[in-house]
């Protein structure tokens, strides 16, 4: 028996019916917040934000390339604290949790990478350097990608959850590496010009795009989370009612003997 | 009409690129919910069936 309760409110939603009964209340809700938000965001990333006094017109993939970065970063954040949902309270939606935000945790690393490269072929004059913010960013990739194939290798999920929980933490490791890459090596990609202790350096007049694209992305992230968990654990009733009638005609035989 | 400038391509293809992405995640997923969700519907119908077999009782 594991002596650990889980945090209150989230033992309520322990019970997956309790969880599909808040998603179906939250999904309209958070489908309209996303709509709203991202045309209002990409209106604003290129009709209200003024090109860069450096860059030109080139900052606009800021407004795609860095909400995709926080939030590869932040979903992997919540993987991890899943991951000890899973390890030390058991509770029966981390795992679920885990698995369904990988794909996406892997899918805005990819946007980040990529749009990153097209941003910095005319700005650094490469589309690719190996330093430090670079090469972590695309670890972190392989880290969603191993653990999307880890998950898969193994048919029983609560084996399965253990594994990819484990694998998850020991990753988390890469998480403060990326964020403070460019702090601690020389790297060619800049600082962080956001989330630092000085402030952000960032004009308000790019600035508040950027967070309003960024919270767009994270709505549909929530969107697509809850929708991705709903087909998780529609899959492992499906997987457990199939066990069952695969296993009703021994069982007959066997009070027939 | 905005003015891209220069590297307007650069900014199209990764805008392009994001929004393929996405979608197509966002597909996917509501693809594996509908199979997922018909499955359970299926393997549950077919449950029901075998509980009133046997339930129904023989002459």
């Amino acid at each position: 028996m594991n002596d650990l309760a889980a945090p209150s409110g989230l033992a309520a939603l322990a019970n997956p019916s309790k969880f599909l009964a808040l998603a179906a209340r939250l999904l309209p809700w958070l489908s309209a917040a996303t709509v709203i938000l991202l045309v209002s965001g990409l209106y604003a990333a290129f009709f209200i934000a003024p090109p860069d006094y450096q860059q030109g017109e080139t900052v606009r993939v800021m407004f795609i390339h860095v909400p995709s970065a926080w939030l590869s970063l932040a979903i992997y954040t919540m993987m991890a604290i899943a991951a000890l949902g899973t390890l030390v309270w058991r509770h029966p939606l981390a795992d679920v949790t885990i698995k369904a935000a990988a794909p996406l945790g892997a899918v805005f690393a990819l946007i980040c990478l990529v749009t990153g490269s097209l941003w910095g072929r005319p700005m650094w004059g490469t589309w690719w350097v190996w330093d430090a913010r670079l090469t972590s960013m695309f670890v972190l990739f392989l880290m969603y990608a191993g653990i999307i194939a880890l998950a898969q290798a193994i048919e029983e999920p609560t084996r399965a959850g253990k594994a990819v929980a484990i694998l998850v933490l020991v990753g988390f490791v890469n998480i403060p590496i990326v964020k403070f890459s460019v702090d601690w090596w020389n790297t060619l990609h800049q600082g962080a010009s956001v989330f630092r202790a000085g402030g952000p350096t960032l004009d308000p007049s790019i600035l508040w795009p950027l967070l309003l694209m960024a919270l767009a992305l994270s709505c549909l992230f929530a969107v697509m989370q809850l929708l991705a968990m709903k087909a998780e654990i529609a899959r492992r009733r499906a997987r457990t009612l199939a066990i069952l009638a695969a296993s009703r005609p021994a069982s007959r035989a066997t009070i027939g003997r | 009409m905005i003015v891209l400038g220069p590297h307007g391509s650069f900014i199209i293809a990764a805008y392009a690129f994001a929004v393929l992405a996405l979608i197509g995640l966002f597909v996917w997923i509501l693809l594996d919910l509908r199979r997922q969700t018909r499955l359970v519907v299926r393997l549950e119908a077919a449950r029901t069936m075998h509980t009133d077999d046997s339930a129904s009782p023989t002459p």
